[in-house]
């Protein structure tokens, strides 16, 4: 690879500058200091590598008072193709290669053309400065040893130094050969040593349970045997104690008993008996007293008895109809006046009755009309008086027209007087004949009838009431006809009055007033008829209470007063009496029989003192004593002692609920001849003794107590095979730890063999080759490069006429060692290149130290590897620049 | 007649469980015992004549006291249920001063066979008539190399004859898998004219002999992740002389599983990772038909993007605790040791580096022993300084595996991965 063309709008002190086209493979940039030829070397390095540092305002290439910074440039590669490149570096580095004029974005990469090789190694190998001329950096070393000569341009393998640093570092963490740190087994190996001391603990904590166990055992047994002895003296004490209270006790009582001796016999005499017989002499007078008090009430009770008497006794027995009586005064009272006022209302009535009839009945009221007086149908009557009235109406009328004819007719006033005499006539002769019989009489009559027809015929043939006449006649028979029945109406009247008598004037004209008046009638009777009635009722009452109050003051023996009020007021008094006496009498019949009970009580219970009186003294005879007092006296200490032997006996049941028991166990141990059983002496020493089981007891639980809680404490504590599952899992751990550690450090060894191998297959060559340039450059003086030792710091020079290598340094000048460290260079720029792209060599003032000779042999070695490599000769000197004039393989550039 | 029995073995009460965890040992050691007692029970509830226990009622000899009262008063139970036991002892708790056992005043319902010699008892049944002959005998040593079967007696008469033996029968398929303590074989077996072998010592169940019916209960509760599944005892009911019939009642209150997961090479965060060992776990569980209280040991396996944070204590610690909600169990160990970085190896082998060179180195060292001898740790911690040549190339070969894969995770950058 070859620069063809690098240029710059701004770059560090370069401003829009450029190269111009380089079509040489040796360049020499030649400029005075601080004329940009480092900022060239850094314009290159930058096409080549991208920016670095790659922030703008870190880079001190950005020109100043710019925030960015561009370049590029035209490389040719190993193809002869063209390689367009462009750096710019704004907010981020950028970068962009052109090939046959396919853009291809670089970021801020490397060409890919140097991915294989690091900035530092290029800038350490490639551009060599004269302080560069010296054993390559201690790290670019290590990289050139891994790369070169470990990788052989393989940049994916990571350093075997860094890789082997790593196994060491983790074989150690996990074991050591030494003492030193603290690996993982270290560790573990202090757990197993903690765990261990447990274990053995563990060990002596269970041989000790099982100690504790046997231990137990025997204590346990040492207990029950005390326990036993225990319980026997237990049993005995508790025996005695249950046994010799009783024991003692039947004793006293059959003692006492038999100086008691058979009082039992004399139980009927009580207590106290000399009080007892004292009170009984006091009871009999009190009776005697009572039976005193008794009689007298019991006369005053028959005195009072005997007042009910028989005239007493028959009211009582009548009290229930005295009381109905008395009961019913205020109502007789009243019946009596309102009898009184029925009388008047009777006459009132009777009067206005007898008043009214007057006008209306023909010669009065009597009884005989009542009945027709309230058969009157006041409708009937009422309308037949209507049918008059309309007739008489009508007749009127007629009456008044048939006036007015006449008065038309006026002359035959007479004719009509003869017709209507000789009508009469006719009248009368057909009446006779009809009312009065007889022949001489019918002849009679006939022959006036007949005359009255004759006339009437021969009046009315002869046309007398021709005309007028005849209307007249047609009126008046219109006017007989009303009148008629106007009678017949009048008849009708009467006929519904049922033939009461009326005045006659007023059945003439009959009118309303007729309806009116019967009504008044009718109701006074019926009002008079009401009056009557209640009044026989009351009357009737009346009687019957007066009845009966008189048959009550007969039987009741009291005066009749002839005033029935005074008499119920007499039998009232009487009943009260009465009442007041019977009760008396029953109040003194009942206390009567008390009384005689009473009476009868007291009798007995004087008898009974009496008999009892007497049996004492008589069952005191068989006591010791003159006196009765001296009996009494020797009945009652005998009695006393009785009393506490039955006292005791009572006790002995009452504290032993299992007395039979008891006393059947002790009559056996008895009958045994165990009299042992009642020894108090034995008895307290059994105590004594079961004293001192106890304590003993009392020890043992404590120990046995202390070792069980103990025996509980360690079996609690670690388990046995815990700790030994613990220890094996640590084991098996420690186990794969080692073989871990084990398999680490042979991977170790076989990197380090295969680093060593692949080294002394390489490393010759590079060292062969530094020889061969170091030969042409020392004309050879110097002809062998070596490595002492595989980490490179050991170089060793040898030359021909040397019998013995030299270290590298100090004895040697330093132009000698900066032509053994450029031969070095250039060899390892032949290994690294050997497979790729021929890089371009930068050399900056890389030869102001050569003497004459080995200058002229090195810039001859330089032209000779120009061949293949582009060379860049950066130099101040003008002796330097002019070392290239003339030489048509060389193209300068001055910088300004 | 019916001869009933409960056959158990390799009880190893007090085992020393492997775990740093506290409260898991706790747990395993109560289950343990749980599981005892629940033979017990299942012995009373079945009205069994005898309970058989054929060795290693113990695990070591330091019996501790509290198991020594805890057993003592289970066989107490029995006793009042009138229930006699027979203890053939085994490698683990033989014949010997050191050993407790020997040391326990056991139950008079208690027999134990302490000698090599056979012994046998007679079973009375509910109507005083004999139900059937145990014959057993005991390991003398810790290791005891004898063939006990063949010594017992040949059976006669109508009686049910049982052996009880603490015994590895050679022949059959898992007998490789255990130490030969008091081998025996087959036909020793057969020859007896038993009705029922009740063995010990192996602790998977197994019904190795049809007739005879012989059975290996397996122990009754699994001590450790290899000894996973269900675990108890065997009810035997044995009409007549041979008509046997045995079941097996899994009493184990605690259940083993342990899983390795290989296929975690896709997985992208921990929530994939997550899912894809529930879903996985779940499966299996069921599969196995595991529903009690299980502990389980997931062993993930193979290579993962996750390799890194795998192999970060906190990380492993985290995803353990999340398995433990997700799949709703109280004890659950995940091992990542085996979790490998993703890598193509082939990709680097035979390459111009000191990988390619390393790799060879490798392939090498598989044969050449005098090279894995010099390459080896001067000082071995895995081996001891005494040890033998052919223990130090065995040991270094057993580092061998997959150490080329671990040479290109470390080597190889991780971007490059």
């Amino acid at each position: 690879m070859r620069l063809k063309n690098i240029k710059t709008p701004g770059f560090g002190r370069l401003k829009e500058w450029e190269s111009g086209e380089i079509n040489s493979n040796i360049v020499v940039v030649f400029g005075d200091n601080e004329s940009g030829k480092s900022t060239i070397f850094k314009l290159i390095t930058t096409l080549l590598y991208g920016w670095s540092p790659a922030a703008a305002d870190k880079n001190p290439y950005v020109p100043w008072g710019r925030s960015n910074a561009d370049c590029g440039g035209i490389l040719i590669d190993k193809e002869n193709k063209e390689i367009e490149v462009f750096r710019q570096l704004r907010n981020r580095p950028e970068g962009r290669m052109v090939v046959e004029g396919k853009p291809k974005p670089l970021g801020n990469n490397p060409l890919p053309q140097l991915s294989h090789l690091s900035l530092p190694v290029f800038e350490e190998v490639y551009a060599l400065t004269i302080d560069k001329l010296r054993f390559p950096e201690e790290g670019v070393w290590q990289k050139l040893q891994d790369q070169l000569l470990g990788g052989q341009y393989i940049s994916f393998l990571q350093p075997v130094y860094k890789v082997v640093n790593i196994l060491e570092s983790e074989a150690n963490s996990l074991w050591r050969t030494d003492k030193k740190g603290k690996p993982i087994d270290k560790l573990m190996k202090e757990d197993l040593k903690l765990l261990n001391l447990k274990y053995r603990e563990a060990e002596e904590n269970e041989k000790n349970m099982h100690d504790i166990e046997e231990k137990l055992e025997g204590l346990n047994s040492k207990l029950q045997n005390l326990i036993d002895k225990k319980a026997q003296s237990i049993f005995y004490v508790d025996r005695f104690e249950r046994l010799y209270p009783v024991y003692r006790k039947i004793n006293i009582i059959e003692e006492l008993f038999g100086k008691s001796g058979e009082i039992s016999e004399y139980d009927f005499i009580p207590e106290q008996t000399s009080k007892y017989l004292e009170e009984l002499k006091q009871k009999k007078e009190d009776f005697l007293d009572g039976l005193n008090n008794l009689n007298n009430q019991k006369e005053k009770e028959e005195s009072t008895l005997s007042m009910f008497g028989t005239i007493t006794r028959v009211i009582y027995e009548h009290k229930d109809e005295i009381k109905e009586v008395t009961k019913s005064y205020t109502q007789f009272e009243n019946d009596l006046q309102l009898s009184i006022d029925l009388e008047d209302e009777i006459r009132k009535w009777r009067e206005r009755l007898f008043d009214r009839a007057k006008d209306l009945l023909k010669g009065g009221f009597n009884t005989s009309i009542s009945s027709i007086l309230k058969s009157v149908d006041n409708a009937e009557l009422r309308a037949c008086i209507n049918k008059f009235k309309e007739y008489n109406h009508e007749y009127k009328l007629q009456e008044a027209r048939l006036s007015g004819l006449r008065v038309r007719i006026g002359s035959s006033k007479s004719t009509k007087t003869v017709f209507f005499l000789a009508s009469l006539l006719c009248f009368i002769g057909a009446a006779a004949i009809f009312f009065i019989g007889g022949e001489y009489s019918i002849h009679i009559s006939g022959l006036l009838a007949f005359l009255g027809i004759a006339v009437s015929s021969l009046i009315y043939f002869s046309g007398l009431f021709k005309g007028e006449k005849v209307e007249l006649k047609e009126e008046e028979k219109k006017l007989r006809k009303l009148d008629q029945m106007r009678k017949q109406a009048i008849d009708e009247i009467r006929e519904s009055l049922h033939d009461l008598p009326i005045v006659q004037q007023r059945l003439e004209s009959p009118d309303e007033s007729i309806v009116v008046d019967v009504n008044n009638l009718r109701e006074i009777l019926l009002n008079l008829e009401d009056s009557i009635e209640r009044q026989i009722s009351i009357d009737k009452r009346i009687d019957k209470k007066k009845s009966m109050v008189m048959r009550l003051i007969e039987i009741c023996g009291i005066n009749n007063q002839d005033d029935i009020l005074k008499n119920i007021n007499y039998l009232e008094t009487a009943l009260s009496h009465s009442e007041e006496h019977f009760a008396n009498a029953r109040e003194a019949r009942v206390k009567l029989e008390e009384i005689i009970i009473g009476l009868s009580d007291i009798n007995k219970n004087i008898n009974e003192i009496m008999i009892r009186e007497k049996e004492i003294i008589y069952g005191l005879r068989n006591f010791e004593g003159h006196t009765l007092e001296e009996r009494i006296k020797t009945l009652e200490e005998q009695r006393k002692l009785k009393k506490r032997a039955q006292s005791l006996s009572e006790e002995l049941k009452h504290d032993y609920p299992d007395i039979q028991r008891i006393v059947h166990e002790i009559k056996t141990a008895q009958s045994n001849g165990e009299t042992w059983v009642f020894d108090l002496e034995r008895a307290a020493k059994a105590k004594a003794e079961r004293e001192y089981i106890d304590n003993e007891i009392n020890i043992l639980s404590e120990e046995i107590g202390s070792l069980k809680k103990e025996l509980e404490h360690r079996q609690n504590s670690v388990n046995l095979d815990d700790i030994k599952g613990e220890i094996e899992s640590i084991n098996n751990e420690r186990r794969k730890i080692e073989v871990k550690r084990d398999r680490i450090m042979l991977m170790k060894n076989v990197i380090v063999e295969a680093e060593r191998i692949y080294r002394e297959d390489n490393q010759p060559d590079v060292l062969q080759r530094a020889g061969r340039y170091l030969e042409t450059i020392t004309n050879g003086r110097y002809t062998k490069l070596f490595m002492e030792e595989a980490d490179g710091e050991g170089l060793m020079v040898k030359g021909g006429s040397m019998d013995y290598p030299l270290k590298v340094g100090l004895p040697l000048s330093r132009g000698t060692q900066e032509q053994i460290y450029l031969s070095l260079r250039l060899a390892l720029i032949d290994h690294l290149d050997s497979n790729g792209e021929n890089l371009p060599i930068f050399l900056d003032e890389a030869f102001v130290n050569w003497d004459g000779g080995r200058l002229e042999k090195g810039l001859e070695l330089m032209e000779m590897i120009s061949e293949k490599h582009q060379v860049f000769f950066f130099t101040c000197h003008k002796w330097m620049a002019e070392k290239f004039h003339g030489n048509p393989r060389a193209q300068i550039i001055k910088l300004i | 007649m019916t001869f009933r029995f409960i056959h158990m073995a390799d009880v190893h009460l007090d085992t020393p469980f492997q775990s740093r965890e506290k409260s898991l040992r706790i747990m395993l050691r109560e289950s343990i015992r749980e599981a005892f007692k629940s033979a017990v029970d299942l012995a009373i509830s079945k009205e069994v004549h005898a309970v058989l226990i054929a060795g290693d009622l113990f695990d070591n000899d330091t019996l501790s006291f509290a198991t020594e009262k805890f057993l003592i008063e289970q066989f107490e139970r029995l006793n009042k249920a009138k229930i006699d036991v027979f203890y053939s002892p085994g490698n683990h708790d033989p014949k010997g001063n050191t050993f407790r056992q020997n040391k326990i005043n056991w139950p008079k319902n208690v027999r134990v066979f302490c000698d090599s010699k056979p012994k046998s008892y007679t079973v009375i049944g509910e109507d005083e008539k004999v139900v059937g002959v145990i014959t057993g005998a005991g390991h003398e040593g810790k290791k005891e190399g004898r063939n006990l079967a063949s010594e017992f007696p040949i059976a006669h008469g109508d009686i049910p004859h049982i052996g009880l033996l603490h015994t590895l029968v050679t022949g059959y398929k898992c007998s490789e898998e255990y130490e030969k303590y008091a081998p025996c074989t087959i036909l020793d077996l057969e020859s007896k004219n038993y009705a029922y072998w009740a063995l010990g010592h192996v602790h998977n169940r197994a019904e190795i002999i049809e007739k005879p019916l012989t059975i290996y209960p397996g122990n009754i509760m699994g001590r450790n992740p290899n000894e996973g599944g269900p675990k108890g005892v065997y009810y035997v009911k044995i009409e007549g002389k041979s008509d046997v019939k045995a079941e097996f009642y899994g009493i184990s209150p605690v259940y083993w599983a342990a899983y390795i997961i290989d296929s975690i090479h896709d997985v992208l965060d921990f929530n994939d990772l997550e899912e894809k060992i529930c879903t996985s776990i779940k499966d299996k569980l069921e599969n196995d038909n595991l529903t009690g209280k299980v502990i389980l040991r997931v062993e993930l396996s193979g290579q993962c993007p996750l390799y890194q944070e795998l192999h970060n204590e906190e990380d492993v610690e985290n995803l353990t605790g999340s398995l433990k909600g997700l799949l709703n169990i109280g004890f659950l160990e995940l091992v990542t040791d085996n979790v490998m970085r993703p890598v193509e190896i082939d990709k680097y082998r035979n390459g111009s580096h000191v990988l390619g060179t390393a790799i060879t180195i490798i392939d090498r060292l598989k044969k050449d022993e005098e090279l894995l001898l010099r390459l080896g740790p001067q000082k071995l911690a895995g081996c001891s300084s005494g040890a033998y040549r052919e223990e130090i190339i065995n040991y270094l070969k057993g580092l061998l595996d997959d150490l080329d894969f671990d040479i290109v995770a470390r080597m190889v950058g991780r971007d490059e991965m």
